[in-house]
């Protein structure tokens, strides 16, 4: 990974591309928060002594924030070269993105109403979509087959259970 | 020999035509998820995971050592034909082996990667066979401060070796120790960041946390790019020679050999698995190449394949060799390995070799059976497993996805779960995004509640005096190798900016 | 046959640049450009006049130098031409040379050149 000597001067309307990369250190203060948050309303036993439940977290939130700054300093400085490829409006695909994660999300919400060969159909169908899969109707087709298939060797064959959901009432 | 007598009776347990079909089962899976273009062996292992627990212990493990070596098989395939490595392990092995089938040399190339990948294999599955034990044995009398130096030099190592920046290595590590903590403290019994949340009171579970990082994160890291990526390319000319000449295999016969001695020491220095012999051995091959009447090295030099392949499988079975006798994992791979052991209710360390004797020596014989089939399987049908390129990627990855689904549902059938994994592989797909390496959040995850109650263990019985952590000599001679990979780390990062006076 | 430059950013590799153009014109040989940091810096396909060709090292390779030999191998150069800068012997002794590791290992002549230097 080289950088480019010039990266760091971008002109004024690129200021803000290629900064995404501070999503990270956000994320990092926010778990670290949670974990302040979590420390403060725990119930220690009273009996405990030192070093208690709270004393390795201690270490970690501080580490964590401290991390978290010097990420920010770091993406600030490096600001990501891939964003600025000019093909595309964003680095990533982000519709693809959605159709993956929304598939899964559907799901997970869904897999006990529908069932396993609704649901897992379901997720197939709109994964294959999302990474670009252009005949939606076979898909359809293919994405039953894998679940009931699934279901077969899973459920019937090794015993794992899933639930039947709508078709288990027919 | 008291191992000699105890492996053979490991082959007699392994030996099975059930365990027999396990360990096929294995290789083939681990085999074709390794050629599968972006998919890596550690990703198999991963997503194999959940799917064995509905097995007994030593099948499922027999399975494991087949997927675990498989996929090394595998991720070097599709780095010589395609020049796409399944892993940072085969980048090394890519550049001489897809030289050599550029220059219609496949199946040679195929051929010495899999002897290659072999003759590592076996040299570290003899080398665990013999030595683990004693390493166990030496391990036997480590206290808690001995294990805290131990994940302290794990931790350094991993999070400043695998990433290009020490910051975000350790941030990963970070995070990984954070999710560790969550659920009941084991020595006071306080309840921890659950959030009031019945799900979380037995501490995240591994299982979500392995498969949405490796898994879930990848196909969505996929998915944003697949269409953006260039397309690699696929050799159309298959070479016209199939079989390696004796010459040949004269020629790649010494490099076969260092690569397994460079490899053999990395498995058990936790440093993220075989990314470094493998690149450690490619460079010392370049420089031998150059010394020599007709350096190959650039026109595809068949040492540059052997010696990194052997490596790199010499490294992965070490690895095993670390787990079982130290409960070290050294790599994601190793990792998750160890999230399986924790399944069965198994914990690799010093006194598994003693409590669960009748699993260790059946899967160690294991790896030597997993090594003769996957050269069988893998000599003399590569060019075939590049036909699963077939399967088009979109069913793949939703193939992929969907097995996730099923996996995560069966350890643990709660919407709670599969939304907390749904959140994991989103966070390690912005990890993806932006270099975040992930290899350290796993090793914190793992052995976080080590490091946690080795440290506290020490503290308690030393009355809160920090002195208790340099007390003995081994927790010194770890600290001194840690400071060794800081320093080595620090001098790399000063060296790429001051060597450069081209 | 080719002479091949060892190209980065720097007024000793614009010297070494040069002292190819110059070198590959009197031996009537193809000129390569090794662009060392993996960007392509010259945007045309010439280089003051001369036709060139440009290589990259592989992106994933930790050793560019070593790439720049494999490619000097592979395109049978008969020359590589590198810019040197002036250094301490402790520098080198402690953190390595990629200058001496070119000279070192290459198996092809090596002329290095100097910033400033002008070719005849």
């Amino acid at each position: 990974m080289s950088t480019a000597p010039n990266a760091e001067r971008g002109d004024a309307p690129r200021q803000l591309r290629g900064r995404g990369g501070l999503l990270v250190p956000l994320v990092v203060a926010i778990v670290c928060t949670l974990v302040v948050i979590g420390m403060v309303g725990m119930e220690v036993p009273p009996e405990t002594t030192f070093p208690g439940p709270r004393f390795f977290p201690t270490i970690l939130v501080v580490a964590g924030y401290a991390l978290s700054i010097l990420l920010v300093v770091h993406y600030l400085r490096h600001p990501d070269e891939e964003a600025t490829e000019t093909q595309y409006r964003t680095y990533s695909d982000w519709p693809a993105f959605a159709w993956v994660a929304g598939s899964f999300l559907a799901f997970a919400v869904l897999l006990d109403v529908l069932g396993w060969i609704l649901a897992a159909g379901l997720l197939f169908w709109g994964v294959a979509r999302g990474v670009g899969s252009k005949r939606p109707l076979f898909d359809v087709s293919v994405a039953l087959l894998l679940s009931s298939l699934i279901y077969l060797v899973f459920a019937a064959g090794l015993g794992v259970t899933l639930p039947s959901g709508l078709l288990g009432g027919m | 020999m008291d191992q000699l007598q105890l492996l053979l009776e490991g082959f007699a347990g392994a030996l099975t035509p059930m365990n027999l079909l396990w360990v096929l089962l294995g290789c083939l899976i681990g085999t074709a998820v390794g050629v599968l273009p972006g998919l890596g062996s550690s990703m198999a292992v991963a997503l194999l995971l959940p799917m064995t627990f509905a097995l007994d212990p030593t099948a499922a493990f027999i399975l494991f050592a087949g997927v675990y070596f498989g996929g090394l098989f595998g991720d070097s395939t599709m780095g010589i034909l395609m020049n796409t490595p399944g892993q940072a392990s085969a980048i090394a092995s890519t550049f001489e082996g897809h030289a050599m089938a550029k220059a219609g040399r496949a199946p040679q190339a195929l051929a010495i990667a899999a002897i290659g990948a072999f003759l590592g294999g076996i040299v570290s599955a003899v080398a665990v066979t013999f030595a683990a034990p004693a390493l166990a044995e030496f391990a036997a009398n480590f206290g808690p401060a001995e294990f805290f130096a131990l994940a302290l030099l794990a931790f350094g190592a991993i999070s400043s070796v695998v990433a290009d920046s020490v910051v975000k290595g350790l941030t990963s590590l970070v995070l990984g120790l954070v999710l560790a903590t969550v659920g009941v403290d084991p020595i006071s019994g306080a309840e921890r960041f659950t959030f009031g949340s019945m799900y979380l009171f037995d501490g995240v579970s591994l299982v979500v946390v392995v498969v949405g990082m490796l898994a879930l994160g990848e196909v969505l890291k996929v998915a944003t790019r697949i269409h953006r990526d260039p397309k690699p390319e696929q050799l159309g000319a298959p070479g016209s020679r199939k079989f390696l000449s004796k010459r040949e295999f004269k020629d790649a016969a010494p490099a076969w050999a260092r690569g397994a001695g460079i490899g053999l020491p990395f498995g058990v220095i936790p440093v993220g698995g075989a990314e470094v012999p493998t690149f450690l051995s490619y460079d010392v091959e370049r420089r031998l190449d150059r010394r020599r009447r007709d350096p190959q090295f650039g026109k595809g030099a068949p040492r540059g394949l052997a010696g990194p392949e052997a490596a790199g499988n010499a490294t992965t079975g070490m690895a095993m060799g670390a787990l079982l006798a130290l409960g070290l994992p050294v790599s994601a791979t190793a990792a998750i390995m160890l999230a399986a052991f924790r399944q069965y209710g198994i914990q690799p360390g010093p006194l598994l070799f003693d409590t669960s004797a009748d699993l260790v020596w059946p899967l160690l014989a294991s790896f030597f059976i997993a090594m003769v089939v996957l050269l069988l399987i893998n000599l003399p049908f590569a060019q075939l497993w590049a036909k699963l390129l077939l399967i088009p990627p979109p069913y793949l990855y939703a193939g992929i996805v969907v097995f996730c689904g099923l996996g995560i549902y069966a350890t643990s059938p709660s919407m709670f779960d599969l939304l907390f994994f749904l959140g994991i592989g989103c966070l390690a797909f912005l990890m993806r995004r932006y270099a975040v390496p992930v290899a350290p959040l796993l090793i914190g995850m793992v052995l976080g509640p080590l490091a946690e109650t080795s440290m506290r263990d020490a503290l308690l019985g030393s009355n809160g005096d920090y002195s208790v952590f340099v007390a003995g000599p081994i927790p010194i001679v770890l600290y001194v190798l840690l400071l060794v990979v800081v320093a080595f780390k620090v001098r790399q990062v000063v060296v790429t900016r001051s060597r450069r006076d081209v | 046959m080719t002479v091949i430059v060892a190209r980065t950013d720097t007024p000793e590799s614009e010297a070494a640049l040069s002292a190819g153009v110059a070198e590959s014109r009197r031996r009537g040989e193809d000129l390569v450009v090794f662009n060392l940091d993996g960007v392509r810096l010259d945007p045309d396909d010439t280089v003051e006049g001369a036709p060139v060709s440009f290589e990259e090292p592989d992106p994933r390779d930790r050793d560019p130098v070593g790439s720049l030999l494999d490619t000097a191998t592979r395109r049978e150069a008969s020359l590589i031409v590198i810019g040197l800068k002036r250094r301490s012997p402790t520098g080198k002794l402690l953190f390595g040379s990629m200058a001496q590791h070119v000279l070192l290992e290459a198996n092809a002549p090596v002329l290095a050149v100097k910033a400033g230097a002008k070719p005849e």
